[in-house]
């Protein structure tokens, strides 16, 4: 190969083959100074800038409408920058590092727990709480991390439930107000007469989410003002026997009441019916018995009247009658002197007297 | 590689191809990529959003305009991004119970009915219920059981139980809001809606809670539970609170069907009662009506009796009063001679006979009020 050959091939080397490692070196290094002094804040987080361990700058976006001048008054004196805004951002590269919080709503989620209440009755609490990194700066400072914060809470309510119930009797936490209840029967009104309140469930949750929030505020955690929320509260599995026994002893008694008044009703009815039909029969009878009453006497009057107008011929014509309808087919003994047979002698006829 | 090779090569006629083989390559390579890059740019800046959702467009992480359904741009390579929020769906969270199957033969995931349900279907749910994962499904079941008992149990303000399941149907009305300032949002409506259900169930009476109240508890409830939501900034509308159901627990049941059974006798009973009093006393009343009018009927008759014999009497006594003795003689001898034919024996005794007082009740002499024959 001459070297006019190899000056002409020379000619036609690719340009990106001449001084490759160097200008790639470079560029990597461009690319990764860029990458390290911009950084994106999301709509859902906030931010803090350090510069080598010191925090320079908060990025809130805030949640309630003064957090963010809170912010400010408390730490712009200290030489922290606090700004609002998700988005595209710019810092030292390499020097100054961020973390990123989230901003929205978060969720704390307790254990149910079995807690007795002042009147000794034990009941499963299950609370859940809206929680929301209120100063990133301090939540970096003195949490660090959403799991260390799920602790802090966990401690923080938990006790904070624990001393609001164990204080309190069962209906407190169970009814809101006085509101009289309503019931299907009245006989069931008794059952609702199971005293009266003097907090009720909201005041103690407000209590709960106040001293709650007290405590979490060193840990630059918020609690959303009605962010506390009870989830469950039922009896422990031996109360719910107990109370389902004594519901069952309370309907069993009401559906006993309504048998026998039912039997009861039966007998006033079937009762007042037997006098009813006694009233009337025995007003029928009278009725009846006067008019034959009054009838017979007429009837008396009239034959009075009548026969009265000449008694011994009356006499004769019914003796006469009686003769009639009683003397037949039997035996006759006539005495020889019966005035029948007087005329037998010629003597006397039977209407001498 | 490609300079090693041409070195390598002696021959300047085979370099020389070599070189516009490369460069050929290097067209091709540089058109393809040209165009991979084209196809990218035009896929990340156009994006569709369905009929039933909006979408969220964020700038570098920062929220910068929302978008109706349809074509849209945006700019490409991650400086913009969407997200696509079904506003218009109408979704639903179910409380004390879950639906496995929906159509015409729904399945339901409840306490009751947790025996038919197949280890496959439950093992679907272990990621929804939050449950933790387990190979004895009889285990499984039982936490399947203890979370749907925290749901459904209830203290109600008498401080009986009630069992209540129910369903909550809700829209995203601000999807900006339901994004940005909520985290895990269905859980919150979740949480949200158990502690609504559980204030309202406990301030009224077990009767409220299954009977009487479900109405007024279904529209509290929604209106409580919104505004908790709104209260959250969640962008979340409630479109409706149902009651599926509200009972009793299950052993306590019986009694409660006891009391209206119960009532329902108390009814019947009555009822009975009324039916006998309404058929007895009206026909006591006709008897009645029937005794009265039998005496007036037997007033009538006895006084005609009376009149109509009193009047024969008369009108015989009329012509007897003309003829008195003959009239009596034919009269006693007309009843003589129709009464002895009648007679069988005839015993004519004389004074001694009659004396002895044993024929005295025959005597035909004897009078009818007990009178001396003269």
């Amino acid at each position: 190969m001459s070297e006019e050959q190899t000056n002409k091939l020379q000619e036609y080397k690719p340009r990106g083959l001449r001084k490759p490692l160097i200008k790639t070196a470079l560029m990597t290094l461009g690319l990764i100074t860029g990458l390290s002094s911009v950084y994106v804040v999301d709509q859902t987080q906030q931010a803090v800038v350090t510069q080598l361990g010191r925090p320079v700058k908060v990025i809130t976006n805030p949640v309630t409408e003064n957090q963010l001048a809170e912010l400010k008054s408390t730490y712009e004196s200290k030489g922290v920058v606090v700004e609002e805004g998700p988005g595209l951002r710019f810092k030292l590269p390499f020097f100054q590092t961020v973390k990123k919080y989230e901003r929205r709503l978060l969720r704390w989620n307790g254990l149910p727990e079995e807690i007795p209440t002042k009147d000794k009755k034990y009941i499963w609490m299950d609370l859940t709480a809206r929680w929301y990194i209120a100063d990133p700066l301090k939540f970096l400072e003195t949490v660090g991390t959403s799991e260390q914060a799920q602790a802090r809470l966990d401690d923080t309510i938990d006790s904070a439930v624990r001393n609001a119930i164990t204080s309190r009797d069962l209906l407190e936490i169970v009814r809101t107000d006085n509101r009289p209840m309503q019931v299907t029967e009245e006989e069931l009104r008794e059952t609702t007469n199971v005293g009266q309140i003097y907090e009720g469930r909201t005041e103690i949750v407000k209590e709960i989410t106040m001293i709650s929030k007290e405590a979490c505020k060193q840990y630059g955690i918020g609690i959303h003002e009605e962010g506390v929320l009870i989830k469950g509260n039922i009896y422990v599995e031996s109360v719910k026997k107990t109370v389902e026994d004594r519901m069952i002893a309370e309907r069993s008694r009401i559906a006993e009441k309504y048998r026998s008044e039912g039997q009861g009703e039966y007998e006033r009815i079937m009762g007042k019916k037997e006098r009813e039909i006694k009233r009337i029969s025995s007003e029928a009878y009278r009725t009846a018995k006067t008019v034959e009453g009054i009838a017979d006497a007429e009837a008396l009057r009239i034959y009075a009247d009548g026969f009265s107008q000449d008694p011994e011929f009356y006499r004769f014509v019914r003796t006469l009658e009686l003769y009639k309808n009683s003397l037949d087919g039997s035996k006759l003994i006539i005495g020889i002197n019966n005035p029948l047979l007087n005329l037998l002698d010629g003597e006397n006829s039977p209407n001498n007297e | 590689m490609i300079e090693e090779i041409i070195e390598n090569t002696q021959n300047e006629k085979d370099a020389k191809e070599i070189i516009q083989t490369w460069r050929q390559v290097k067209k091709v390579g540089k058109l393809a990529l040209s165009g991979l890059l084209g196809a990218t740019l035009l896929w990340s800046s156009i994006y569709t959003v369905q009929p039933e959702a909006e979408g969220v467009v964020q700038r570098f992480g920062a929220y910068v305009r929302t978008t109706e359904p349809g074509f849209h741009f945006k700019a490409p390579f991650g400086i913009e991004s969407v997200t696509k929020v079904p506003v218009r769906t109408v979704q639903k969270e179910e409380f004390g119970f879950r639906t496995l199957k929906s159509g015409l033969d729904s399945q339901y995931l409840s306490v009751n009915d947790l025996d038919k349900v197949s280890a496959n279907e439950l093992n679907d749910f272990v990621k929804e219920l939050d449950l933790k994962p387990e190979r004895d499904t009889r285990a499984l079941k039982e936490q399947v059981k203890t979370l749907l008992k925290s749901e459904y149990l209830m203290l109600t303000g008498d401080l009986n139980i009630a069992d209540v399941e129910w369903i909550v149907q809700y829209q995203i009305k601000d999807p900006v809001a339901y994004l940005f300032n909520i985290k895990e949002p269905s859980n919150s409506i979740r949480d949200a809606s158990q502690a609504v259900m559980r204030r309202i169930i406990g301030n009224g009476s077990i009767d409220e809670a299954i009977t009487i109240g479900r109405i007024e508890n279904e529209s509290m409830a929604k209106a409580e539970l919104q505004t908790l939501l709104d209260q959250y900034n969640s962008g979340i509308h409630v479109v409706t609170v149902k009651l599926q159901s509200s009972n009793p627990p299950e052993r306590v049941r019986p009694a409660f069907n006891q009391v209206n059974e119960a009532m329902q006798q108390k009814e019947e009973k009555i009822n009975n009662a009324m039916q006998q009093y309404n058929n007895e006393v009206p026909r006591a009343i006709g008897e009645a009506q029937r005794t009265i009018e039998q005496a007036n009927g037997y007033a009538v008759e006895r006084v005609n009796e009376a009149q109509g014999n009193v009047d024969k009497f008369l009108k015989v006594l009329e012509e007897y009063t003309k003829a008195p003795e003959i009239t009596r003689q034919r009269l006693y001898l007309e009843t003589m001679s129709e009464l002895l034919p009648k007679i069988r024996d005839k015993v004519i005794v004389d004074d001694a006979g009659l004396n002895s007082g044993f024929y005295r009740m025959f005597n035909l002499d004897m009078q009818p009020q007990g009178g001396e024959s003269k």
